[in-house]
């Protein structure tokens, strides 16, 4: 009865996902929700069919007598997959879920909420896993006959390597919890993190390539993989119909799960009701004046250092320009090439526009100003009550989108300037142009906020990443800054970079004036009638 | 000390606060009650200068919060129903903000934080934590030392006395009284009616935007309870 009511409600926290919005909270219409429905399901449909062709693909390229490299491959990629899906969603669903407290109040053993909970998630993790292991599953098919051993085994590694990812993400969830449990600079930690699995991420993504390579080409079973990789090596065999495999790796992912689930249910309430020991060391004593221009630049800044989503979301393009400046020393000869490839068909070109626009296109993945209103939230009216006018908030929003988008494309377009050796003109407008265009993506992005503003969000995710704002933010400005790059190709037959560029510059700065202009009447209306 | 002179705000079509006129002058306490939804809110929020109104006046010390926002902001402090506060900044970090854009000396707001911290009973501890981790009780206590670190001269509470403990609570009432005492005005909503017909001595009732009396307490309530003279108005 009460597992029954558990799971009903868990049930339908999962079916509102489809039929309530997000961002706003609202229900969706039937007809919306079957939309929504229908969407994911194309998503997914699109997905196992390019997995489909990365399986043909692996499965072609298996060598004689080496049949369980399929799967251990395919398998690798769906448990690799499978996890990146389901981690944090493990941990939020678990660990951080609102009701936690509201559940651990009733009289209803921790395990069940486990149960059901794990349940759910490998729902989840389930759909996950078929989005590679059907397919999977069709390559073996059609490729190669098959006996009713290994279709009993197919499903039956689709249960159990659906119960390993599982397990696993319950593992590194357990990480997540703990570690957001201790550390005090959470938005550093994830920020760091973030960036760090990026990095890793295209790092093992290229080692990958180079270990496929290998194994395809191997004529004997390593003593690695036989060793280290023994539960993988035992899912390839399974696979092709080896009972034996089959029930080794059952048994040892049954184990680990077991094991995983009891820890769970043991750590649960400690885990789901610790307060956030989030103290600083500090005295009130500690009081430091500064001069109100100041304090709410000091506002802004806290803000976006203590937001991680802020950061990754928003600020990502400042680290992006710093690395590709160091990029156009070390790989200079792969510009050149571009120069001459482009200079070989568009002959009047100097590339100072071809320069230009790469630094413009890293510049615009910076867009702080867009959504720094909806970001006030609910507190707007700490901002609104206090004795500072709505002018000078706005400047403080395009200072933190200046200080932080503005050094970086000059430090670009240096390097950009050596490497292309444009000429004298093109050279000095790109700097005049450059900071002329992050002025004007700063104001763009505050006035679309403010045109569309979003403060009843619960959490500031949505804010960060589905309002229009930020939405057209980013988009918008990549396709104008390509469309400026596009437009020069016919018209550089009579007209040269450093004049083009002047020209962007001008109309830049008149997009800025106006800008500021309508910032200053309309955007303070607008801003002063939020509450 | 603040004067509202015809104030209406309309919602679209709905009018939320329909001509409303009240003063409260330096050295009053003002207990502003109505039932949900009656246009308190929204009269504090204006008088504040965080909502614009449609038609009427409001003056703090003789200014115009349409004609000079930012020198009435600087008189007045706000507090409101619900504290939502950066919870990105410490408690400190936060009172440091506050008293930066009101241009406080530092030993005039070491000196207000330690003597309100200490009325309200919020730690150093407690004021060098992340305000994320604070409680609902924590957070008001920390908006009410915020307002008062500029020493304002007129105080918008917006029922300040939800989510705080008793002593703090009854702190709060001694700091008011003393706020008043020493010249400063009030104006303060609330649904406690006993708290308000102990602590003030001017009432104001609204009603569907409406304010249907204003006095002193004594003329207002005359020999029955607040209670009493509140449930019959709103009865009428």
């Amino acid at each position: 009865m009460m597992l029954k009511a558990l799971f009903r409600k868990q049930f339908a926290e999962l079916v509102a996902q489809f039929f309530r919005n997000r961002r706003t909270g609202q229900v969706r219409t039937r007809a919306g929700g079957y939309a929504f429905i229908a969407l994911m399901a194309v998503i997914f449909i699109a997905m196992g069919a390019s997995f489909y062709f990365l399986a043909q693909g692996v499965f072609l390229a298996v060598p004689e007598g080496m049949a369980f490299l399929y799967y251990f491959v395919t398998g690798l990629i769906a448990i690799a997959i499978g996890l990146l899906g389901s981690v944090f969603n493990a941990y939020a669903t678990i660990y951080n879920a609102k009701d936690n407290e509201l559940l651990l109040s009733m009289p209803i053993p921790p395990k069940y909420i486990v149960f059901v909970r794990v349940t759910a998630l490998s729902a989840m993790s389930a759909l996950y896993e078929a989005v590679i292991l059907v397919p999977a599953f069709l390559v073996r098919v059609i490729f190669r006959p098959v006996t009713p051993l290994v279709v009993v085994n197919h499903i039956l590694l689709f249960l159990f390597v659906t119960l390993f990812v599982v397990t696993l993400t319950l593992a590194l969830a357990f990480v997540v919890a703990a570690v957001a449990r201790k550390v005090k600079r959470k938005s550093l930690v994830t920020v760091v993190t973030s960036i760090a699995l990026l990095v890793l991420y295209y790092y093992l993504y290229f080692k990958a390539q180079n270990a496929m390579s290998a194994l395809m080409t191997m004529t004997e079973v390593p003593k690695g993989i036989r060793t280290w990789l023994f539960l993988f090596y035992y899912m390839g065999l399974a696979a092709e119909g080896d009972a034996a495999s089959m029930a080794i790796f059952a048994g040892a992912t049954t184990l680990l799960f077991i094991v995983a689930y009891i820890l769970l249910s043991v750590f649960f309430r400690r885990f789901t009701t610790a307060r956030r020991s989030a103290s600083v060391k500090g005295k009130v004593g500690d009081v430091r004046a500064a001069r109100p221009g100041t304090a709410l630049f000091q506002r802004e800044m806290k803000k976006f250092l203590a937001t991680p989503m802020y950061i990754l979301n928003c600020g990502l393009g400042t680290l992006m320009m710093l690395l590709a400046g160091v990029l156009v020393f070390v790989k200079a000869e792969v510009l050149f090439a571009v120069k001459d490839a482009l200079l070989s068909v568009f002959p009047r070109m100097d590339g100072g526009v071809f320069a230009l626009v790469m630094v413009l296109l890293v510049a615009s993945m910076n867009y702080l100003t867009a959504p720094s209103v909806s970001l006030e939230g609910k507190r707007i009216w700490v901002i609104r009550s206090l004795p500072v006018s709505t002018k000078d908030v706005f400047k403080v929003k395009i200072e933190l989108h200046l200080s932080l988008t503005l050094l970086p494309p000059w430090y670009r377009t240096a390097p950009m300037v050596y490497a292309f050796r444009p000429g004298v003109l093109s050279s000095v407008m790109m700097f005049f142009a450059v900071t002329a265009y992050v002025l004007l993506a700063a104001e763009f992005g505050l006035a679309l906020n403010l045109l569309k503003p979003f403060l009843d969000w619960k959490n500031e995710t949505v804010a960060l990443k589905t309002g229009p704002s930020v939405l057209i933010s980013v988009f918008g400005l990549f396709l104008f800054v390509l469309g400026l790059g596009v437009l020069f190709l016919p018209v550089s037959a009579v007209l040269a970079d450093g004049y083009y560029i002047l020209i962007l510059f001008v109309l830049f700065a008149l997009g800025d004036a106006l800008l500021m202009r309508w910032l200053g009447q309309g955007g303070v209306r607008r801003f002063e009638m939020l509450n | 000390m603040l004067e509202i002179k015809n104030l209406t705000k309309r919602y679209g079509n709905k009018t939320a606060v329909s001509d409303l006129s009240m003063e409260v002058r330096g050295g009053e306490l003002c207990a502003f009650i109505g039932h949900n939804g009656a246009g308190k809110t929204t009269t504090l929020k204006c008088v504040a200068g965080i909502l614009g109104f449609d038609e009427g006046e409001i003056l703090v010390g003789g200014v115009s919060v349409t004609d000079d926002p930012i020198l009435t902001k600087k008189k007045l402090a706000y507090i409101p129903d619900n504290p939502d506060i950066y919870d990105f900044m410490t408690g400190s970090q936060y009172l440091n903000f506050i008293a930066d854009i009101f241009g406080v000396e530092e030993d005039v707001r070491r000196e207000n934080i330690r003597r309100y911290a200490s009325a309200l009973e919020l730690s150093e501890e407690e004021i060098a934590m992340q305000i994320g981790s604070y409680s609902h009780g924590m957070k008001q206590k920390l908006v009410i030392i915020s307002a008062l670190l500029h020493s304002p001269d007129l105080i918008i509470l917006d029922e300040p006395f939800v989510g705080l403990d008793p002593k703090a609570s009854h702190a709060l009432k001694e700091i008011m009284r003393d706020f008043c005492a020493s010249g400063g005005a009030i104006l303060f909503s609330t649904h406690i009616l006993e708290v308000a017909e102990r602590l003030c001595d001017k009432v104001a009732i609204i009603k569907e935007g409406r304010l249907i009396t204003c006095g002193s307490m004594e003329e207002v309530k005359g020999d029955a309870s607040l209670e009493e003279i509140f449930l019959d108005l709103e009865a009428e």
